[in-house]
């Protein structure tokens, strides 16, 4: 199953944001979407996720059309986002946030969860330490971990993670990447993944979407655009 | 009132004389008109100075107020007082209520001046319930009964051609046009540019050299004169100040005509005024056979139904919805 | 021995001020409006209270459907009323003052409609328990059967409350989505509906809290707007967003006034209340347990 995105426009009153964009992401890899400021990646996000509705367009998951469902029926179909800036929730614990991730999941699959929210722990160890401390007492990169691991809780079939990295250390980013990377090979989820770092992004990618004000520019695999130096220059500014 | 409009501005001269003008056309018309109408005429007069009080403060400031009921009272209570305390004569008890009431906004908006929202909402709404209750505490100010306010008859040899209707509805439109008058001055002056800046965007406006906290309390200053004005008015009309004459409903009342008639702009005051003194009356008329409850209870239902209706499909008054309405097509 | 009367006098009037806080600050959370039509539906509950009462004499069964019309009543409120406002209050100048203004007019069709059904007048309304004081050591303390009961129901109310936000994934969605909704949505949880019960649950705390009051203030369609104020009051104290913070704010009240009508008179009652709001919005507007910072809404 892919997600096949067609002819997508989605506009903020008279701003557009995005305009007449297609592209499919494979199913079982990790797409980079890279773009500079403003380039329309979150709004993509957000209208993939029903927070935002497009213009015109389909978006396609499973080969159902996700345009006209609400965010949670897009959550009940393992289309999980994790939005733009560490969103957690900050007046809940850290268990509590976690297992936010899962309250949607029947009774039935309850123990399940608990088992989702142990392997979250495990991945990131730091957030096991800090498990009854509210989430506004986390670090930057504690709190995008966070974040991410509210995501996993539902078992995602499709992750949308929206600037992971940003304004998180180096090393902070290259151990999410990596654990990112890690954890799509042992779940075999896609993840679409939004990045400004493009190089850190496409390193762990293996497709890789450019977007320059609102247009999809280029659609490759992502070792062909890291090595397109041309295209570094006019897109990525590198 | 509808030479406001922003579209062509006259300036503050041509103002006066149209205000003249209107007030001749009153001063004349009101001798043909009945003495009901002539008294609601004054009733209209008052509420739209309580109205004006409210479109500067909330749709020009962007302060929100529950209480304007409250300033009206002090207002008025200040006039009565002076009036049974002192002996003065009753013109002079109009500019001693607007002192008073604008003294003591600008205490108030000091304090209330740094909320905003539901907080400076509950706080006028407590103020609203407040100053009833406390006035009634106070002997001097006669309790439950009130003190009687009584504007009297015309002068001289005219008090017995002058119906008492009459010269209440003459010196209530007075304040009305005059009111009016200040009122659209100080909008399209600079402190009204201020207030909307401010209203608009704090940070912004500050930016520009506004100092934010001061325009505030300016609007609440300027604001609750106007409201002492209109208690006056309010008062005159009643012939008494009491309690029960500033209720909570009273508060309310304005506001919606405020917002009925479109909270950003002056000139929707008059069309407000007139909704809240005529839709009771209409439904007296029309359910004088109908049990007393519908006639009490029906009016308020309806009023509250509009404001609700108004705050949902037209937010800024209708005059801006139309605008907006010719602007799409 | 008469401060401690004072003090104990204040409490179950308190405690009443808790359960109005309470109803606000639910309101507030999970949708950014200050229920000002509370005094409403709180008044409209206890009228359904008052004609069950009346048709079959059965105090507890008049509680019942009080506390269920104040749950229908919030649930209806939010559904044909408040989301709609919500929806299009954008506009820049009202965004603040819309919501407000609107408040407003649906308490002023609420009185009119109960005004129209059950009349003006001020009507009693019964108690289940007596209203003298109890006696203790031979001498009476002014707090009697009743005052104790409107505890005792506060204090459970509140608890089965607290168990509900602390230990149900209900009251998980329900503190997310007061503080994060987009996140809360994120996580597959339906927020206009956890809106729609934090309305409920106010309306049925509100109910209750009228027909705990009735017996003093009497029942008519403005008789609780006095408790409005007391009840925003305690919420203010308790910085609107803190469910805790409320319900001691409601407490503090009640006892602080209790202890002004004592020593000063009951006509000081009032300004006490508004002085003491005005002085917390002042020195410590987020309020005495609230979070820092999140005044200026
Ligand atoms: N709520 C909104 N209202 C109006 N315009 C918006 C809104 N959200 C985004 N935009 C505009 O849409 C465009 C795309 O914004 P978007 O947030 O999708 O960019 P982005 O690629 O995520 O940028 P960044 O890398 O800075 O996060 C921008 O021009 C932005 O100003
Ligand atoms: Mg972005």
């Amino acid at each position: 199953m892919t997600l096949r995105v067609r002819g997508l426009t989605i506009d903020h009153g008279a701003i557009r944001a995005i305009s007449n964009a297609t592209f499919n992401v494979p199913r079982g890899s990790i797409t980079a979407i890279i773009g500079a400021n403003g380039a329309g990646k979150s709004t993509l996000l957000r209208t993939i996720s029903g927070l935002k509705r497009a213009t015109t367009g389909s978006i396609l998951w499973d080969e159902i059309s996700l345009e006209h469902l609400q965010t949670e029926q897009i959550v009940r179909r393992g289309i999980i986002h994790v939005p733009e800036g560490r969103s957690v929730v900050t007046e809940l614990t850290v268990h509590e946030n976690l297992m936010l991730g899962g309250v949607w999941r029947l009774r039935a699959q309850k123990e399940d969860v608990a088992a989702a929210i142990e392997e979250v722990y495990q991945l990131f160890p730091r957030l096991n330490e800090r498990k009854k401390q509210r989430a506004d007492t986390l670090s930057g990169g504690e709190r995008q971990m966070l974040a991410i691991g509210r995501g996993l809780i539902a078992r995602p079939q499709l992750l949308l993670l929206d600037e992971p990295s940003l304004g998180l250390a180096p090393l902070v980013v290259e151990q999410i990447f990596h654990t990112l990377s890690e954890l799509q090979g042992k779940t075999g989820m896609t993840i679409l993944l939004v990045e400004q770092n493009a190089m850190s992004a496409l390193r762990i990618a293996s497709q890789g979407i450019v977007l320059d004000q609102g247009r999809v520019v280029i659609a490759d695999n992502a070792r062909a655009i890291m090595n397109d130096t041309a295209l570094r220059h006019a897109y990525l500014g590198y | 009132m509808l030479v406001v409009r922003s579209s062509h501005k006259p300036s503050a001269t041509k103002r006066t004389i149209l205000a003249l003008i209107v007030g001749i056309i009153l001063f004349v018309g009101s001798n043909f008109i009945d003495e009901y109408r002539i008294f609601q005429g004054a009733q209209v007069a008052a509420y739209l100075v309580g109205i004006v009080s409210i479109v500067l403060l909330t749709g020009y400031s962007g302060q929100i107020t529950l209480g304007q009921g409250a300033f009206m009272a002090v207002g008025s209570y200040s006039a009565a007082l002076a009036v049974q305390e002192f002996g003065l004569p009753i013109w002079i008890t109009f500019f001693i209520a607007v002192l008073a009431a604008a003294l003591f906004g600008a205490i108030i908006g000091i304090s209330a001046g740094r909320l905003s929202g539901p907080y400076l909402a509950g706080a006028t709404l407590a103020f609203a319930v407040g100053i009833p209750a406390l006035a009634n505490a106070i002997p001097i100010l006669g309790g439950e009964q009130g003190l009687s306010f009584d504007i009297g008859y015309a002068p001289g040899k005219y008090a017995d051609t002058v119906s008492p209707y009459k010269w209440l509805f003459w010196i209530c439109a007075l304040c009305a046009i005059i009111a009016v008058v200040i009122a659209v001055n100080i909008t399209s002056s600079g402190l009204g540019r201020q207030w909307r800046a401010v209203r608009a965007h704090e940070t912004a406006a500050a930016l520009c050299g506004i100092n934010p906290a001061r325009s505030k309390v300016m609007a609440f200053t300027v604001s609750s004169g106007f409201a002492g004005l209109a208690g006056v008015s309010f008062s005159a009309t009643v012939g008494l100040v009491s309690p029960s004459g500033f209720t909570l409903a009273l508060s309310f009342l304005l506001l919606t005509g405020a917002i009925l008639g479109g909270i950003s702009h002056i000139s929707g005051a008059l069309g407000g005024a007139i909704i809240v003194v005529i839709i009771p009356t209409v439904f007296e008329s029309w359910t004088e056979e109908a049990s007393l409850g519908v006639a009490t209870y029906l009016p308020g239902i309806i009023v509250s139904a509009l404001l609700l209706l108004s705050i949902a499909l037209a937010p800024e008054g209708p005059s801006e919805a139309l605008h907006k309405l010719r602007r799409k097509h | 021995m008469n401060l401690i009367n004072t003090l104990i006098a204040g409490v179950s009037i308190g405690a009443i001020y808790s359960l109005i806080a309470f109803a606000l600050i639910l309101v507030w959370r999970s949708t950014r409006v200050v229920n000002f039509a509370q005094a409403g539906q709180a008044a409209f509950s206890t009228y359904v209270g008052l004609s069950f009462e009346k048709a079959f004499n059965n105090f507890w069964l008049a509680l019942l459907a009080a506390i269920i019309a104040g749950v229908l009543v919030g649930a209806f409120v939010e559904v044909v009323i408040v989301r709609f406002i919500v929806k299009r209050a954008t506009s820049a100048a009202t965004v603040t003052v819309a919501p407000v203004i609107a408040m407003l007019g649906l308490l002023g069709i609420f009185q009119g409609v109960m005004g129209l059904i059950w009349g003006g007048e001020y009507q009693a309304y019964p108690t289940a328990f007596s209203r003298d004081g109890l006696t203790i050591n031979g001498s009476q303390i002014p707090f009697s059967q009743n005052d104790l009961f409107v505890l005792l129901t506060v204090v459970a109310a509140m608890s089965v409350a607290a168990l509900i936000f602390q230990k149900t994934s209900l009251g998980l969605a329900m503190r997310a989505a007061a503080f994060a909704p987009e996140v809360t949505r994120l996580s597959g949880i339906r927020v206009s509906r956890i809106r729609t019960l934090g309305w409920a649950f106010a309306g049925g705390a509100g109910g209750l809290a009228g027909v705990l009051v009735a017996p003093t203030t009497f029942i008519a369609p403005n008789s609780f707007d006095l408790l409005l104020v007391f009840g925003f009051t305690a919420a203010v104290i308790g910085g609107l967003d803190s469910l805790i913070g409320g319900v001691l704010g409601g407490l503090a009240l009640g006892i602080g006034l209790s202890v002004v009508t004592g020593y000063l008179g009951g006509s000081y009652t009032f300004m006490t209340a508004f002085v003491l709001l005005i002085v917390v919005l002042l020195i410590r507007p987020q309020g005495i347990l609230g979070a820092r910072g999140a005044r200026r809404a």
